[in-house]
């Protein structure tokens, strides 16, 4: 077994998940590498089997969050070391991969694999430019790091950190911003690497129309809530994490 | 103006007239009725029945004795005994509906959680039949290979 887990949460991707397992595999061939097929109803889970990837499918659509979830609980229990998560579409170039590993080994906890980083402008709608600009801002102030990009599901983390996430609680429809500030309050480290992103080769984005208005107003009162809520959801399960000014 | 008010207000008959109060009377008994049939089939869950037979009792209890509702209007400051039913019944249903989201919160949790749970056993499953099967192979190779007198009989 490797020490590393490679994470790719896919809902119905057949047909794209192919290309990314094999993007994987070229480049990390020593990986262990699990897809969470979030009940989909085409080949997804088959596809991905056939690719060589270890399959966990859950029984119906749970959700972008609760299959990351998923794969973080598997991580757990099985003892990973490190995990790398990228989206099932084909958008994460698997060249991050080792870019996000490295920034493990300097020392972070948690790595970010941002699109905008090295000062691409963003090639999507005013709307998520706005909004992306937005959380960046709060998350940045939040953290004491600065995150270009906190919608980015491209990130690797430690054992402690998938410790800290790996229980019920973990935000299940769309995880992001709340998790890198709460992770950081629980004095872990962030950092953001610079990766390539490309366009989606086909399917839907989760972000999109009245979806996206949705996640805004999550994000928003979820944030909002955070320095009140109960530590529960998130608790550190080491008796003495370093208590982090913010 | 106020005056107007005033009299107004006198000239309101306390009591429900009886037109009134035959509909509200059966329609508690009907709601207890019901209730109690839903519980008896176990279709309604015992726990969820205890508010019903309570909301129903306290109807039954203010269409007999409407002096009790008056005095409730005359609490929520209501100009007629049947805007304060009104009122009760529309603070009950919002009270309600928060329940069962909160109920509905919860049960998608677990849900999900249960849904998770059983995905990872799954998993585990298949790992462990793989791996059975390549024990049993591995098993039958050694016999053959290290007994040949059993290599025929078997």
């Amino acid at each position: 077994m490797s020490s590393t887990l490679i994470l790719i949460p896919a809902h119905n991707e057949a047909g794209r998940i192919h290309r990314v397992i094999e993007g994987v595999r070229g480049s990390h061939p020593r990986a262990d590498v699990v897809v969470v097929d979030d009940g989909s109803t085409d080949e997804t889970g088959e596809e991905a089997r056939a690719r060589g990837a270890r399959v966990l499918r859950h029984p119906f659509n749970l959700g972008y969050g609760a299959s990351l979830l998923t794969g973080y609980v598997y991580a757990k229990q099985r003892g990973y070391r490190r995990v790398v998560q990228l989206d099932g579409d084909g958008q994460h170039d698997p060249s991050g991969i080792s870019k996000l590993l490295g920034a493990l080994d300097s020392g972070a906890d948690v790595a970010v694999g941002s699109r905008y980083l090295a000062g691409r402008s963003p090639a999507t709608s005013f709307g998520r430019r706005l909004g992306s600009r937005l959380f960046s801002w709060i998350v940045t102030r939040w953290t004491g790091t600065r995150i270009t990009d906190p919608t980015s599901g491209y990130q690797a983390m430690t054992a402690t950190a998938i410790a800290e996430l790996a229980h019920a609680g973990f935000p299940e429809d769309y995880p992001d911003a709340d998790v890198l500030i709460t992770l950081s309050r629980a004095g872990l480290s962030l950092t953001e690497v610079s990766v390539d992103m490309r366009e989606r080769s086909g399917g839907v984005s989760m972000h999109r129309g009245g979806r996206a208005a949705y996640y805004a107003y999550k994000m928003l009162l979820t944030l909002s809530l955070l320095p009140v809520r109960r530590r529960s959801p998130y608790r550190a399960e080491r008796p003495s994490s370093p208590a982090r000014a913010g | 103006m106020l005056s107007l008010v005033f009299a107004q207000g006198l000239a309101m008959d306390p009591q429900l007239d009886s037109h009134q109060k035959i509909v509200a009377v059966t329609l508690a008994v009907a709601t207890l009725l019901v209730i109690v049939e839903l519980v008896r089939r176990r279709k309604l869950r015992e726990e969820f029945s205890a508010i019903w037979i309570g909301t129903a009792l306290i109807l039954l209890t203010m269409a007999l004795e409407p002096r009790l509702l008056s005095f409730f209007a005359g609490l929520i400051g209501a100009k007629a005994p049947t805007s304060a039913l009104f009122f009760g019944a529309l603070v009950f249903s919002m009270l309600l509906t928060l329940f069962v989201t909160l109920r509905l919160s919860r049960i998608t949790l677990r849900s999900k959680s249960l849904a998770r749970q059983t995905t990872l056993t799954q998993s585990e499953l298949e790992e462990l039949r793989t791996e059975v099967a390549e024990l049993r192979r591995e098993v039958t190779r050694l016999q053959r290979g290290g007994d040949s007198t059993q290599d025929g009989a078997a």
